[in-house]
């Protein structure tokens, strides 16, 4: 693919040899550290040329810097830079709980139950009182993650009966138990970070056919343009769980990663960043045979425009991948991310052809024209 | 008159006035990995950038876990062979006693960072016409036979013996003819160049490096490690010169056993000579050195080349930048308690 006349060949040098404030030369040490630890096997003159240029080592692996130019992609410099296009609203994403105190005044989240800090939990409503001493109706499901960070790690899926609570997590060792119901905040021991408790959100018919035993998220990555300061949808991913990346359908632990056309909300073929998945375009999904390309999303359109929608009411932002659960008549806004992962999104294409994210990049001095 | 102060008063002017501190730590984490994890200054994050850049650009390029484990501590690629660090050595039980370990080994970042302690003297730290100038009058220097400033050479007088190019960087590239170095004829990497006599040409010498740092609690310079070095005088920094090295141990003066080595080449020291033996001059050439920065309180991080000639100790080179390599060869030399003061005064 050539070159669009916005994106010079030497940018991504350029940018490298630009950075002198403490926050991006902070950014680019991150990128140093980890670029010495990559265990990706490059060759010498791969690796100064992707040095130099702000990629990590595994994106040798993971991008087709075959048949696109490396101009065309977000580095991981860059896309550590994001985190400052929101600013100090950052926070808002950075915390879960303020999100949803944020969101939920503009869309469906997730209600929290109860929040875990400092050895002791704070319940929201009577949920959680009732889940410990015996007293639900009818058994209910929750999911207690971490409140700040990203990449799936410790996500616990909860099952609470009336006498028992069975736990599935992604945590080694402890990836399937059960506890007595009044033993439940037994989960926490241990644990040096706060924790929330949301109810489990049940997907729609189209994304649990992907894969059931997994809640299938779509990563919606929507800027606003400086100029005009409308929304711009710049890329849309269906992320769906395997074997390998179960419970949960993180792209970082083995799950995959299929484009949704935007305009059509038809999915592409899926690939996996991590895992025995890793490698092929899938269009079946690898472990339950399900077509996936070609699959179009049930009312694409008014889920874009709901989150175009969503993205106006909130001014202050700029810059977010949304999680988003599909049920079958509305969408749940799982959380927000101030600098998403653009791995799931590059994997399919590079997103610097998109000439309004890269104004966006400009405007925040993450993109040297 | 004596420019010393006993009971640590300053001379006025003299001792930087404005905060040295890097920046604040913790105090209680002196490890590689808390320093670099600390930075938050565009000269030392650019510093990092710099050290990042040598280290990357290190062919052949190390295994991922033992580069990862030498660069995010602060070490370029030749430390692991030299000192013979490695990940393997990380007790996965009790990882912070071999972070407590490494944080005794003067890193090559560390080094890098260090001159920043010498406040508003760090920029002329590596300017050997400045170090010429300022330390004359107290140090034995080797007379001054010429310089080179503004692409221009002025002559300073004449000597008897060889002459010794000295840069303003570390890096010494070799020893020019003085008939090159013709007025006009230089360029602006050769400024502020000295030229220097010395009692001994292109042969191997033996030099005493001694690497000087300044005590916060006594408010005096000591001496943090020295070695004894042998080879050309103009080629003790060049990479890929070969040369043999001792450790001194400061208090005695007793040089270790010979050790030989090739700056940045990924490879162990081979052992030449077990014998340890006095070092000549040691005794002449410390108190020369401590005497003389006592005198002149200017500098918290130091590092002087000496020979020993007929007429006692002769400085042949001074720089902020310590040698991480020979000073450590046989052992750590930031964990004395002089050294952890200093640390933790400088945040370095």
């Amino acid at each position: 693919m050539t070159l669009p006349q916005h994106l010079d060949p030497e940018h991504h040098h350029r940018l490298m040899e630009s950075i002198q404030d403490p926050v991006n030369l902070k950014y680019l040490r991150r990128f140093m550290t980890d670029f010495a630890k990559d265990p990706s096997k490059i060759t010498d003159k791969q690796a100064g040329w992707l040095y130099e240029q702000g990629f990590l080592p595994e994106k040798i692996e993971l991008y087709d810097f075959d048949t696109y130019d490396i101009a065309l992609y977000l580095s991981d410099v860059q896309r550590w830079m994001t985190r400052e296009v929101n600013g100090e609203y950052s926070i808002v994403f950075n915390n879960k709980i303020l999100f949803t105190q944020v969101f939920r005044n503009f869309c469906k989240v997730a209600p929290i139950t109860a929040i875990w800090r400092n050895g002791r939990i704070i319940p929201y409503d009577d949920v959680w009182e009732r889940c410990v001493t015996g007293q639900l109706d009818e058994p209910r499901k929750f999911v207690i993650k971490p409140l700040g960070g990203g990449g799936g790690g410790n996500v616990y899926f909860v099952q609470v009966g009336r006498k028992s609570a069975m736990i599935e997590s992604n945590e080694p060792g402890r990836e399937r138990f059960t506890l007595p119901v009044e033993r439940l905040g037994d989960i926490f021991i241990g644990a040096k970070v706060p924790f929330m408790v949301t109810e489990f959100i049940y997907q729609g018919e189209f994304t649990k056919r992907l894969y059931p035993l997994t809640v299938n998220t779509v990563r919606m990555l929507i800027v606003r343009d400086p100029e005009t300061l409308l929304p711009h949808v710049v890329r849309t991913v269906q992320r769906m769980g395997t074997a390998s990346s179960y419970p949960i359908d993180n792209f970082s632990l083995g799950g995959l990663s299929a484009e949704i056309d935007i305009e059509t909300g038809v999915l592409g073929p899926a690939v996996a960043a991590a895992g025995p998945h890793k490698g092929p375009r899938w269009d079946h999904h690898p472990n339950t045979g399900e077509p996936i390309a070609g699959q179009v999303v049930p009312k694409w359109s008014t889920v874009v425009e709901d989150m175009k929608s969503l993205f106006l009411q909130v001014p202050y932002i700029s810059y977010c991948g949304f999680d988003l659960i599909l049920m079958d008549d509305d969408v749940v806004v799982l959380e927000g991310n101030s600098y998403s992962q653009v791995r799931l999104f590059q994997m399919h294409r590079p997103l610097l052809p998109d000439p309004i994210y890269t104004k966006v990049l400009s405007h925040n001095g993450i993109f040297q024209k | 008159m004596s420019m010393f102060v006993p009971g640590g008063v300053r001379p006025p002017g003299l001792f930087p006035a404005e905060p040295r501190v890097i920046y604040q730590t913790k105090r209680k984490n002196l490890t590689h990995e808390g320093r670099i994890g600390r930075l938050d200054r565009t000269e030392t994050l650019n510093a990092f950038r710099d050290f990042s850049h040598a280290f990357h650009a290190h062919r052949p390029r190390l295994e991922p876990e033992l580069g990862g484990y030498l660069h995010n501590h602060g070490f370029l690629p030749d430390k692991g062979a030299l000192f013979g660090l490695s990940p393997e050595l990380i007790d996965p039980e009790n990882p912070d006693e071999h972070s407590d370990w490494l944080g005794q080994y003067l890193s090559d970042f560390q080094a890098a960072i260090l001159p920043l302690a010498n406040g508003r003297y760090a920029p002329a730290g590596s300017n050997r016409l400045f170090q010429w100038r300022l330390q004359r009058r107290v140090l034995p220097l080797a007379p001054l036979v010429g310089s080179r400033q503004s692409g221009r050479v002025i002559r300073h007088g004449a000597t008897e013996g060889a002459i010794l190019s000295r840069g303003m960087n570390t890096g010494r590239e070799g020893l020019p003819a003085w008939h090159d170095a013709l007025p006009g004829a230089g360029t602006g990497d050769d400024d502020d160049r000295v030229y220097i006599g010395v009692p001994c040409g292109q042969e191997a010498v033996e030099v005493t490096r001694i690497a000087v740092l300044h005590d916060p609690q006594a408010k005096l310079p000591f001496v943090l490690g020295a070695a004894l070095l042998t080879g050309p005088l103009d080629a003790l920094d060049a990479p890929g010169s070969a040369m043999e090295c001792r450790r001194i141990d400061p208090e005695t003066g007793m040089a270790g056993a010979s050790r030989r080595f090739e700056r940045g080449a990924v490879a162990a020291p081979e052992t030449v000579d077990e014998n340890s033996r006095i070092v000549p001059g040691w005794w002449p050439a410390v108190t020369a050195v401590l005497s003389g920065l006592r005198q002149l309180p200017v500098w918290a991080v130091i590092q002087l080349d000496v020979i020993d000639t007929a007429e006692g100790p002769m400085v042949v080179d001074l720089t902020d930048r310590l040698d991480v390599a020979a000073l450590q060869l046989d052992g750590p030399v930031m964990g004395a308690e002089a050294a952890i003061r200093f640390v933790k005064e400088f945040g370095v």
